[in-house]
């Protein structure tokens, strides 16, 4: 059913324009990101980024921080922000009310306990390694965490996907559904034991234990997505040429004052990234699995 | 009373549980309510706190809105307007429409086409009850992208100039994830949520400290709180689960803010103490219930135990008046003589002996009365010991009849009864009673078809005037009954202490004839006969005495009387024959040729077979008959008739001397004399003492002298003690003298010696 009304929201919505397009080259620059983490730890990463980019494009660089992933779609399509980091489906989501979004760039993942190294990454369903739940149809009935309803890992791909796993909709299959509204938050709600199970990405994860807040006995994961191609750096419609270029040649340039912020993303660097990358999962999101 | 000691208990029991309980569910229950009060005031605090919160964001919708209003007049105002929104954290974006839904700007192409006309009408009703007021739209038209949305849109109605309707509406999204994360350090407990409600009353949020709840199950309140209420608690239920819900309504934004929290869980700290405490209670009433049951058991068992200790005693007392009983009748049976039903010896003289000291501390007088039966033996060996016993029997009975209350009856044994008189009878009373007693056992009785009489002889002695002791009393009463005896039959007579003295002689004299026979203990004293002419020893009459072991030589005067009475003059009698004629032949082996006059009582002659003893006593001694003189009283020959004459004739025909002795003494006169087979008549002493004093009695023994000549009877005078008698006797013809003036009764080995003397004197 939310997939039927998805796609017709989506389709009704692909012609439209943006309100107003602003080409001219902006005095200053604006950058927002889907709340993957909490809002002060987002703001301490991406300071080296910003940093970078004041300092290479001379101009100022400001966070504009976004209470919800809808609240960084907006932004990115009204153009409140020029520069944005998004997840997966929030940047399809983004494109089908803007296609002149752009992706340019997107963490190249290390290797971690969850996550391969590479351009892709997992949705997964993790309980407590210390709770007696050893298969999905252990789960049934339980209470899930997810994080945000744009979320890739963290709610798209779990009711796109996960219902073929367990044979019904993902409100059928768990008794209650908690939107944490953060990858992080869905972990604390499992590790807290408020509730049983949750789908997290598995880098977030990785980054929980990078952190020390768990241990690779920590977690069992019941369930893993398929790959899913990594966040791509965006930029709005209206962000002119120029600047789009110097930001590239900054930020895909292996510069070294970007190697903390790569830390915090799972990342080994920043690779250009092209639409295409996204092709595949714009087939699912448009053209679901039944 | 013991019987409700085990109940009391109980009772008891029941209350202490009973207050346990009852204490133990109060307390709960009050804490219980402490602590729903206490959370229900936490969530209505905190229900306030978010409502206040809500309102301050309607208040920033305001105010943003006033700024896109004044933005849109700018040229670069809608950029200006993009931006702002983009790092607003509270809304995402916002479209402006016409008083008839048409949009006239967006921040975001395409928000929607219009508002819907439903949205608008409510917007309107809203804003005249409530004013121009930011309003939570129930229906905003715009189809959701994602499930579940992540949007609230707010409804802001800008009025006209004049504020008489509504000229703009804005609409305006609140970000979800903003309020997610307002609510995340809040703690509404492991089951709270709170709820976010629109004015419809739709659940348009449910989130709790960990995000926001989605597909939960519907939350269904109890009862539905009035609209006009701002605040308050009530309880809803969800998969079965009670909650109890505190909410604040703002009525005009259209919001209700609810917080919600499982009963269980908000009291989980008091139930889990109240299932310790309950443990604790089981165990308390456990050991309430062992304890009480083990005292209710404890006073059952003491319960049974007294029981059987009083039944046990009820035995012992049953046990105790049936030997009480059983003693009491063997003690009648031991004190009672069984022929007579009177009291025996050994009772009676318990019982008078009581009643003697009662009448004594009365100053009453007492008597005992012995009573003896006469004829007795000879009724009972005649008829038999069953008309014997019959007889005693109605003695008794009637001896009953007569007795007063307080008077004790008793059979001493044989045919001897004892009666006690008490009661406050006089002396002359006791005669009265003794004197109808004797008539009355005097009467005939009429015994198995046997008709027959008897007399009793009845002693009387009389307490306190003759003895005090009840022992003395009846010894007293015999020897009294002894005396009546005597004075013949039927009769009864007082105890006199003069008379006493020797009845308690004779009795003892009577006592010991036979041991004295035995023992011989009699001796005979010869007091010798003078003949009066020649002045020769013609013969010695034999004088028996009594060499007594206590009293010494006792003289026949003092144990003959009661030899006589008691039969054993018989015997007696006998023995002096028996001496007499030992000795006679001792004398003869001596070479003295004499003879002996022997006293016989009446009784002796008695005796069918006196005269054969008599002649077959002789014949063993080897006496001639001639040498034996037998001397017999008036009496003895007068009163009775055959059987003595016979016995006399017959020893008179064998050549024994009869003479008669103590003439004069008596009232016999000359007339029967010849017809008695005698041959001496000897004159009694007290003829012979007045010799000397008057001669006018002189003439009495001279004419006995001559009469007793007459019938050819040889005379012989007794007590002789002066030569002037003598003299006179001679004179008067008398053959032969006796006396002191001769000689006193002399012992058998003094004879001898005597005979000589005198016998050469003479010559």
């Amino acid at each position: 059913m939310i997939t039927i009304r998805l796609l017709a929201c989506l389709l009704a919505l692909l012609p439209a324009l943006p309100a107003w397009s602003h080409s001219q080259c902006t005095s200053s620059l604006r950058l927002s990101s889907i709340p993957e983490k909490r809002l002060e730890i987002q703001q301490r990463d991406f300071q080296p980024l910003i940093r970078l980019l004041g300092e290479g494009l001379g101009i100022p660089v400001q966070m504009v921080p976004a209470g919800s992933y809808a609240g960084a779609i907006d932004a990115v399509v009204s153009g409140g922000v020029d520069l944005a980091m998004l997840g997966p489906a929030a940047y399809l989501l983004a494109r089908q009310r803007d296609p002149h979004i752009e992706a340019f760039a997107t963490p190249t993942l290390a290797q971690g306990h969850f996550t391969p190294a590479g351009a892709y990454y997992h949705a997964l369903l993790v309980v407590r390694a210390d709770r007696d739940v050893q298969t999905l149809a252990d789960l049934r009935g339980a209470r899930v965490a997810l994080s945000d309803p744009a979320s890739t890992s963290g709610s798209v791909i779990p009711n796109l996907e996960f219902p073929t796993a367990v044979g019904r909709p993902l409100q059928r299959f768990f008794a209650g559904q908690l939107y944490t509204g953060s990858h992080e938050k869905a972990l604390d709600a499992l590790l807290d034991g408020k509730v049983e199970a949750a789908f997290v990405s598995s880098p977030r994860a990785d980054d929980y234990l990078r952190r020390g807040l768990i241990s690779t006995r920590s977690l069992r994961v019941l369930w893993r997505s398929q790959p899913i191609p990594n966040d791509p750096l965006v930029f709005s419609s209206g962000l002119c040429g120029e600047l789009r270029q110097r930001i590239r040649a900054l930020l895909l340039g292996d510069s070294p004052q970007l190697a903390a912020f790569l830390h915090a993303q799972q990342a080994s660097g920043l690779a250009p990234v092209a639409q295409a990358a996204y092709q595949a999962l714009e087939q699912t999101l448009i053209n679901p699995r039944r | 009373m013991p019987g409700l000691m085990p109940w009391a208990t109980l009772v008891l029991g029941t209350l202490i549980l009973g207050f346990i309980w009852t204490l133990h569910h109060h307390q709960y229950d009050r804490a219980r309510d402490d602590v729903l009060a206490t959370n229900a005031s936490e969530h209505l605090n905190l229900a306030t706190i978010l409502a206040e919160n809500f309102r301050q964001i309607t208040d920033r919708a305001q105010a943003v809105v006033g700024q896109l209003v004044s933005a849109l007049d700018e040229p670069d105002g809608a950029w200006k307007m993009v931006r702002m929104l983009a790092s607003d954290p509270i809304f995402n974006r916002l479209g402006l429409y016409d008083a008839e839904g048409r949009a006239l700007f967006s921040s975001h192409a395409p928000l929607s086409e219009a508002l819907p006309a439903e949205a608008l009408s409510a917007l309107n009703a809203h804003c005249q009850r409530f004013g121009y007021v930011p309003y939570l739209a129930t229906r905003d038209g715009v189809a959701e992208r994602l499930s579940p949305s992540w949007r609230l849109p707010l409804l802001v109605p800008l009025p006209d100039e004049a504020r008489q309707s509504i000229a703009r509406v804005v609409r305006i999204d609140l970000d979800i994830g903003y309020l997610a994360r307002l609510y995340q350090h809040i703690d509404f407990g492991p089951t709270g949520f709170v709820q976010l409600l629109d004015a419809g009353g739709r659940e348009r949020l449910r989130a709790n400290g960990a995000g926001v709840i989605h597909g939960g199950t519907p939350l269904t309140a109890s009862y539905t709180p009035s609209p006009e209420l701002r605040a308050g608690r009530y309880t809803s239920v969800a998969d079965g689960l009670a909650y109890q819900s505190l909410f604040r309504h703002l009525p005009e934004l259209g919001v209700t803010l609810v917080i919600s929290q499982q009963y269980r869980d908000i009291t989980a700290a008091i139930d889990d103490r109240e299932s310790g405490h309950l443990l604790f209670n089981l165990i308390m009433s456990g050991v309430v219930v062992l304890g009480f049951l083990s005292v209710i058991h404890m006073l059952r068992r003491q319960q049974d135990a007294l029981l059987a200790l009083r039944q046990s005693e009820q035995e012992n007392r049953q046990l105790i008046s049936r030997l009480e009983t059983e003693h009491a009748r063997s003690r009648q049976a031991a004190s009672t003589d069984h022929l007579s039903g009177l009291y025996n010896r050994r009772q009676f003289i318990e019982v008078a002996a009581r009643s003697l000291a009662e009448q004594r501390a009365r100053r009453c007088l007492a008597a005992v009365l012995f009573i003896d039966l006469d004829r007795f033996k000879s009724i009972n060996d005649s008829l038999g010991h069953r008309i014997g016993d019959l007889l005693l029997q109605a003695v008794a009975g009637r001896i009953q009849t007569l007795l007063e209350p307080g008077d004790e009856a008793a059979r001493f044994g044989g045919d001897e009864f004892v009666v006690l008189l008490a009661g406050n009878r006089s002396e002359q009373q006791i005669d009265a009673w003794a004197a109808r007693l004797a008539e009355h056992l005097s009467a005939r009785y009429q015994l198995d078809g046997t008709e027959l009489h008897t007399s009793p002889s009845i002693g009387i002695a009389i307490a306190p005037r003759d003895a005090q002791e009840i022992d003395t009393l009846i010894r007293y009463a015999d020897g009294a009954m002894y005396s009546a005896k005597r004075a013949g039959r039927g009769q009864y007579r007082f105890f006199d202490p003069s008379l006493n003295r020797v009845n308690i002689q004779e009795f003892q004299f009577e006592q010991r004839f036979g041991e004295a026979l035995r023992q011989h203990q009699f001796v005979l004293h010869y007091q010798p006969q003078i003949s009066i002419d020649s002045l020769q020893v013609c013969g010695y009459e034999a004088l028996v005495r009594w060499q007594h072991p206590e009293f010494g030589l006792v003289y026949p005067d003092r144990f003959i009387g009661v030899a006589e009475r008691s039969g054993f003059i018989v015997p007696l009698g006998m023995e002096v024959l028996r001496l007499a004629c030992r000795q006679l032949a001792a004398w003869r082996a001596e070479g003295l040729e004499t003879s002996v006059a022997v006293n016989v009582s009446a009784l002796q002659l008695f005796q069918a077979d006196f005269s054969e003893r008599v002649l077959g006593i002789l014949a063993e001694a080897g006496i001639e008959p001639r040498c034996l003189e037998l001397e017999v009283t008036e009496t003895a020959v007068l009163d009775r008739e055959d059987v003595a004459l016979a016995n006399l004739e017959a020893l008179r025909e064998a050549g024994l001397g009869i003479s008669l002795d103590d003439f004069g003494k008596g009232y016999a006169g000359f007339a029967h004399l010849h017809s008695l087979p005698i041959s001496k008549l000897k004159i009694d002493r007290s003829l012979i003492a007045q010799l000397s004093n008057a001669h006018d009695d002189s003439l009495i023994v001279a004419s006995t002298i001559t009469l007793a000549k007459r019938l050819s009877l040889r005379v012989v005078a007794e007590g002789v003690e002066t030569r002037d008698q003598l003299i006179y006797l001679k004179l008067g013809g008398c053959d032969i003298a006796q006396g002191y003036h001769f000689s006193r009764p002399l012992a058998a080995e003094q004879v001898r010696d005597f005979h000589d003397s005198f016998t050469t004197t003479t010559a």
